[in-house]
């Protein structure tokens, strides 16, 4: 115990851009001892503020930064012996005991360096912001050690040694200060104190905490708020962060200082991937600044090691018991979840009458459900049950518009990776998003031929239930779910569209009802559970940044599947964020993943004339199966009538039409209801404009020739008015429903009498026309509506499949007898696959994403097809030049196998249930390839290929020309040892290389630039709606946040 | 009030948006037209027959007389120009035709018979042969061309269409040989039909009879016209001999025959109208007329004839 006098020299550093500074000036003079001497820093021509009675201040002009200012201070004045520096902030005002006791300390406390008080709320001097800092052993991770805003029940009273503790208002022995060379400028204010506390120990000193000394600290800086800025959270954390990885690599053994930065690259991704995931995109863009930020401040770290090293005296034992482990950071982080969730809790609980009814309601709701999935499940059973069952033995839905479905997870990586086509004679392709969309089933176990199988087979079901969710969100009757959501899984042009096989309406159809949930999340339009007395709980609903995603992470998947939907969810959700308040950012940014993905299609459209004919047929591109469909007038169209509607046998025409009609008669019924009745005028509003939309959106797209006929096996078609008249029937679906919320326990009296009558006449009526409509569809005679049946894995002889996996790649050509002549098929796989997705082509044929001229397709080859029919010799040579090494007889085309038997240059190799196949070898030892290398003179050196490139093969050093029989385009790059071939021009418009003799090696692949950069953006935009999905931190945080 | 305007503009613009939809005039997929051509199938080589066979084969009695074979025997195949290949026991001419004649001096199958070659073709029909006591029929089939082919074939008798078929499949370069009698036995009056697949089979049908122990004559039979609605018989009745017509209607038919000579149509005394049972080979004897030269026999459909 030293009885000599303390003398303080209280420093205040102020930039003015707080406004406490006369706050603080107050408390200095309200002091009970008050210090010796008083500094006020303050920038060069700054106004000061008013003096408060009885102090004297001395104005120093000061510095950039704190440090500058403090230094500047002390510089001009020497020092005394036992001399202490307050060092003050402008938004720390101590309270009027504060120094008295801080001297108190430093007094008995003669090792200590620094003697810090324990900070409080500004506004509530009864919750502790900081009682000392530590940090983790490894990473240097800051820990507060008290919780933030704890309530000061005397807790921490105890508490004396910390390893740091903030240094504003903090008294720091001169000497000390002046040994340790005052604050490190590398850290620019955030994490000085940590460093100087930490360097004070390993030096001889000690840090001493004294809970009973309170000062009030704003924490300017740290919250973003000095100047008024109140973005400037993002900034701090980052320098926060930043902070924290200098003190790591300062104070870490030198050998561990290149893991710590590769490890702050890599925290800095996991926090970024977790700042998606809550939603909060500011921070994102903070967090992986950070390692950039650490990088820069790098040079001085040498300079930062060595003045430690110069200064210190004790080894690192000194500061180990300080330094928490990972336990105490996860105890930490946990502690602080708890308490967000308590208090959200606190602030949203029900009281307990509510909550027995929300517990009745959940109840209900539930078996509503239940009910409804057995329902909805039946239905499909009763539909497409032999589907099903097929589907377990082993077998594969077929169908003239779906093709093949055993589609295997190369076919559609190469296909979404490389943006080459590789159907008919290849092309490039507009866009990959329908493969990439395909992704996630070909990994599952089982495979597309499984999971596309259920999408098409349950699809009834999985609509039905989709929908229950989505009217969750208009009404919370179970009734009206459950009618809304049957009504929109048994609509007549979704059956239509699963029995066609058309998988892109159909996952449209399955998806909207999605995108419509998260878009009234979003904005916070969804209904609460109805507890009595006309209330909902919860009774304001948060608009939930999760939900925004949801729907974005939706749109883009039905544009992918429906692209024809893409003008009217833009517009919807453009109309949806004029409205939406808050929110409207949130709401508009979930069209940016649907824009992205649609680029391409947006860039041809832009080139095809902004507003014509030929962009809007982009604009509804096709991009999975496709048929040709009768074109229907709307009014037919809102009804849910196709062109096709079958009829029923045992049931005259307009009871036919009747039946087939019902659902559309009974949902644009319920939507008329709900306009006339008035209540829930802005959704049965919003819900009539969405269907105009769709129905706009059907009538466009049929009347538009979307797929032309390119000579690849597909026929012309026009675009389906399925996914409009799916966003119709969604509209109007939800305006009843909207309408219809609160219907039964709203209203008094006699007409409550009437209006639960009339409601419960309806409701039964509209499920008895479901069951009537199920009960019609599912009838055994009825002829089906569409042509996708079960059938056997297998489509071509296993002789030619394996000719097509060989490392050669050939391509197989199919004919088959018909009573119009023979039809071909050249195939790059087994069976034509439409589930990759369609290279675009505009009407003249030319692909969309080529240069314009149209492109050489199979139907170059119709004549060497009829040559062959005809069993006339000399045209296989020319199925040589295409790669084609099979041609296969169909089975049961007796005619066609007899002719190909007869052609000498063509050898069977086999017969069997699936065709009877040839080889083609117009000469002996003829080794048929999808790229090769001819020359005049040696011999042809044939390549290895998989549909878009060729790995760097051996090229025999002759030179010659590389053929690749694909057709010609600019993308197509080979090299030759290591430098780019020239392209030259070929006859039969194949892709062909010069190769230059003494050449040894040579590889090839289509390459898009433009296309790759898409595909990046596009995956990076949908991942950022997928993570951005999960719902973490949601509710709980905005709820205590506002 | 504002929200009954909000419900009823966006109930005008729904029904709005069904009537200005109607209006869109629409585009039609056209499907793509088929490609026709001309194609010239590969020219397939003609072939023969080869030597007549004798249908019990080879006996020794102890006079030369009764013997069933016999040592005198010329035969003689051309091809002309491009030379003849051999086909198994006939030959085969990479060329436009061929013929082999034959003559034998005695035994069971004395006489001269003579075949044109012929190019291998998918359905053909042969009116011809017996297989009652003291006939044979044997059927020749050659392929040619340098696929394997499947040839089937059907029998017509008298008692209409047999249940017996034969199936034969033969290698590019093959021949084969079925004797009737053993798969169709005791049919009087024959009618095959042969159906290949690939490039067509060569079908020549060898009638040999048998008089006791005297040859009645050996011929080969080809192949005939397809059946038609109208067809023309050549070098059928005259002063010299009696002529029988063979005649058969798949499906069935009612055929006139009617007979010409040099100076036109001559009237004869035999039957004029025919009314055909499916499957039935009918025989007409034609008697014999002074400057009869032919026979036609319109009207529906179908009959090859002999």
């Amino acid at each position: 115990m030293s009885l000599a006098r303390l003398l303080v020299r209280a420093i205040v550093v102020s930039d003015t851009r707080s406004e406490r500074l006369p706050d603080v000036l107050a408390a200095v003079a309200a002091q009970t001892q008050r210090p010796d001497l008083l500094h006020v820093v303050l920038p060069a021509d700054a106004e000061r503020p008013r003096t408060p009675e009885g102090l004297e201040i001395d104005w120093v002009v000061g510095g950039r930064t704190y440090a500058e200012g403090v230094d500047a201070v002390l510089a001009a004045h020497p020092s005394h012996p036992h001399e202490y520096v307050w060092l003050l902030h402008d938004d720390s005002a101590p309270l009027p005991d504060a120094l008295a006791r801080l001297a108190a300390t430093a007094k008995k406390r003669t090792a200590a360096a620094v003697v810090a008080p324990a900070q409080v709320r500004w506004d509530d001097v009864s919750r502790l912001v900081g009682l000392g800092v530590t940090t983790t052993v490894i990473g240097a991770r800051r820990i507060d050690l008290v919780d933030e805003d704890d309530i000061n029940q005397g807790q921490y009273d105890e508490r004396d040694d910390v390893l740091a503790a903030s240094l504003a208002a903090a008294l720091v022995r001169r000497d000390a200060w002046e040994r340790l060379g005052g604050l490190e400028p590398a850290y620019r204010g955030f994490g000085d104190s940590l460093h100087f506390c930490r360097l004070a120990w390993r030096s001889g000193y000690d840090v001493v905490i004294v809970p009973a000394a309170k000062v009030r600290h704003a924490q300017e800086s740290l919250t973003g708020e000095r100047g008024g800025a109140l973005r400037g959270r993002a900034r701090a954390y980052g320098a926060g962060r930043t902070g924290e990885w200098i003190h790591a690599l300062s104070w870490s053994p030198a050998i561990a200082v290149p893991f710590l930065v590769v490890w702050s690259f890599l925290s800095a991704a996991l926090r970024a991937v977790l700042r998606v995931a809550q939603n909060e995109s500011r921070m994102v863009g903070a967090d992986l600044a950070v390692p950039w930020r650490v990088l820069t401040r790098l040079p001085r770290l040498p300079g930062i090691r060595a003045r430690i090293r110069r200064t210190v005296t004790r080894p690192r034992a000194v500061v180990r018991p300080f330094l928490v482990g990972a336990r105490a950071v996860a105890s930490h982080v946990r502690s602080r979840e708890m308490r967000a969730y308590d208090r959200w809790r606190a602030q949203s609980a029900p009281s307990d009458m509510v909550r027995a009814e929300l517990a009745e309601a959940a109840i209900r709701r539930r078996t509503g459900l239940a009910a409804l999935a057995l329902a909805a499940i039946a239905a499909s059973v009763a539909l497409h049950g032999t589907w099903l069952t097929a589907l377990g033995s082993g077998r594969m839905l077929v169908g003239e518009a779906l093709g093949a479905t055993n589609v295997s997870l190369a076919a559609l990586w190469e296909r979404t990776w490389s943006g080459w086509d590789p159907s008919g004679f290849g092309s490039p392709a507009l866009d990959g998003a329908f493969s990439a969309m395909l992704l996630p089933a070909a990994v599952l176990p089982g495979g597309v031929r499984v999971w596309v199988g259920l999408v098409l087979g349950l699809g009834v079901a999985i609509a039905v239930v989709s929908a229950w969710w989505a009217l969750g969100a208009a009404t919370r009757s179970v009734w009206a779910r459950a009618l809304g959501a049957l009504a929109y899984g048994l609509w007549p042009l979704h059956l239509q569209a699963i029995s066609d096989g058309r998988l892109g309406a159909v996952i449209a159809h399955l998806m909207l009802p999605w995108f419509a949930l998260g878009l009234a999340r979003a904005a916070g339009w969804h209904r609460g559970e109805a507890v009595g007395g006309g209330e909902e709980f919860p009774a304001r609903r948060h608009a939930s940044p999760s939900a925004a995603m949801g729907a974005a992470f939706s749109a883009a998947v039905i544009v992918t599947a429906a692209p024809a939907l893409l003008v009217p969810l833009v517009v919807i959700l453009a109309a949806a964020g004029a409205v939406a308040g808050r929110a409207r950012w949130r709401v508009w940014s979930a069209a940016v993943p649907a824009l992205v993905v649609s680029a391409p299609a947006l860039v041809a459209a832009w080139h095809a004339g902004v507003v014509s004919r030929d962009a809007w047929a982009i604009l509804a591109r096709e991009n999975g199966p496709a048929l040709a469909a009768e074109s229907v007038e709307p009014w037919r169209l809102v009804l849910g009538l196709t062109g096709e509607t079958a009829l029923t046998p045992g049931l005259p025409d307009a009871a036919a039409t009747l039946a087939a009609s019902a659902v559309g008669i009974g949902i644009v019924a319920a939507a008329a209801l709900a306009a006339l009745s008035g209540r829930a005028p802005w959704a049965v509003a919003g819900g009539l404009l969405t269907a105009a939309l769709g129905v706009l959106a059907a009538a466009a797209s049929q009347a538009t020739v979307v797929v032309a006929a390119d000579g690849a096996g597909q026929a012309a078609a026009n675009g389906f008015a399925g996914p409009g008249t799916s966003l119709a029937a969604a509209g109007l679906i939800a305006a009843a429903a909207a309408a219809s919320s609160r219907l039964w326990a709203g209203s008094t009296g006699p007409r409550r009498t009437a209006v639960r009558l009339v409601s419960s006449l309806v409701v039964t009526a509209f499920a008895a026309t479901l069951v009537c409509v199920v009960v019609v569809e599912a009838w055994p005679t009825r002829p089906e509506r569409g042509d996708v049946h079960p059938s056997d894995a297998t489509v071509l002889p296993l002789v030619a499949e394996l000719e097509q996996e060989l490392a050669t790649r050939q391509r197989a050509l199919v004919l088959t007898d018909t009573e119009a002549g023979v039809d071909y098929a050249v195939l790059e796989r087994a069976g034509t696959v439409t589930l990759t997705g369609r290279a675009q082509r505009d009407a003249e044929g030319a692909a969309l994403a080529g240069s314009g001229t149209p492109a050489v397709t199979p139907e170059t080859l119709a004549p060497v097809v009829a040559t062959m029919a005809g069993a006339g010799t000399g045209a296989e040579e020319r199925l040589v030049t295409w790669g084609i090494g099979v041609v296969v007889a169909a089975p049961e085309s007796p005619m066609i196998a007899g002719a190909l038997a007869q052609i000498p240059g063509l050898h069977l190799i086999g017969a069997s249930e699936y065709g009877t196949t040839f080889r083609v070898e117009p000469e002996e030892d003829t080794v048929v390839a999808r790229a090769w290398i001819e020359s005049s003179g040696a011999e042809t050196v044939t390549l290895e290929s998989d549909s878009r490139s060729g790995p760097t093969r051996d090229a025999g050093g002759a030179g010659g020309t590389l053929v690749i029989a694909a057709a010609a385009d600019p993308g197509w790059r080979a090299t030759g040892d290591g430098r780019a071939l020239a392209a030259v021009e070929d006859a039969e418009g194949r892709v062909a290389f010069d190769v230059p003799a003494g050449v040894d090696t040579v590889t090839y692949a289509y390459v898009d630039e433009g296309y790759r950069f898409w595909w990046w953006a596009s995956a990076v935009a949908v991942a950022w709606a997928m993570i951005g999905m999960v719902p973490l931190h949601d509710r709980r945080y905005v709820a205590v946040r506002r | 009030m504002i929200r009954r305007v909000v419900v009823a503009a966006a109930a005008v613009a729904a029904i709005g948006a069904v009537v200005v939809s109607a209006r869109l005039g629409g585009e039609e997929p056209m499907p793509a037209a088929p490609f026709s051509g001309e194609v010239t199938p590969a020219a397939q080589p003609v072939a023969c027959p080869g030597p007549v066979e004798i249908p019990v084969g080879e006996i020794e009695g102890g006079d030369p007389a009764l013997g069933s074979g016999s040592d005198d025997r010329t035969y003689a195949g051309e091809g002309g120009a491009a030379g003849t290949e051999p086909l198994g026991a006939g030959f085969l001419v990479r060329g436009d035709a061929g013929a082999s004649v034959e003559r034998i001096g005695a035994g069971d199958v004395a006489g001269l018979a003579a075949a044109s070659c012929v190019a291998p073709t998918r359905d053909q029909w042969l009116v011809g042969g017996s297989t009652t006591l003291g006939s044979s029929a044997r059927l020749v089939l050659s392929n040619p061309s340098d696929a394997t082919t499947e040839a089937t074939v059907t029998y017509y008798g008298p008692l209409g269409k047999l249940e017996e078929r034969t199936v034969a499949t033969l290698a590019a370069g093959a021949q084969r040989e079925i004797l009737l009698e053993g798969v169709v036995p005791e049919v009087s009056a024959l009618a095959m039909r042969i159906v290949a697949t690939g490039a067509g089979v060569v079908a020549h049908l060898q009638d040999s009879r048998l008089d006791g122990f005297q040859a009645a004559g050996t011929d080969w039979v080809g192949r005939g016209a397809v059946p038609s609605t109208s067809l023309v018989v050549a070098g059928v009745g005259g002063a010299e001999a009696e002529s029988t017509l063979r005649i058969m209607a798949p499906e069935g038919a009612t055929a006139s025959l009617t007979l010409t000579g040099e100076d036109g149509i001559v009237e004869w005394g035999g039957v004029t109208a025919l009314s055909l049972e499916p499957g039935v080979v009918t025989e007409v004897e034609i008697p014999q007329v002074e400057g009869a030269r032919s026979r036609s026999a319109p009207i529906p459909p179908w009959s090859p004839r002999r």
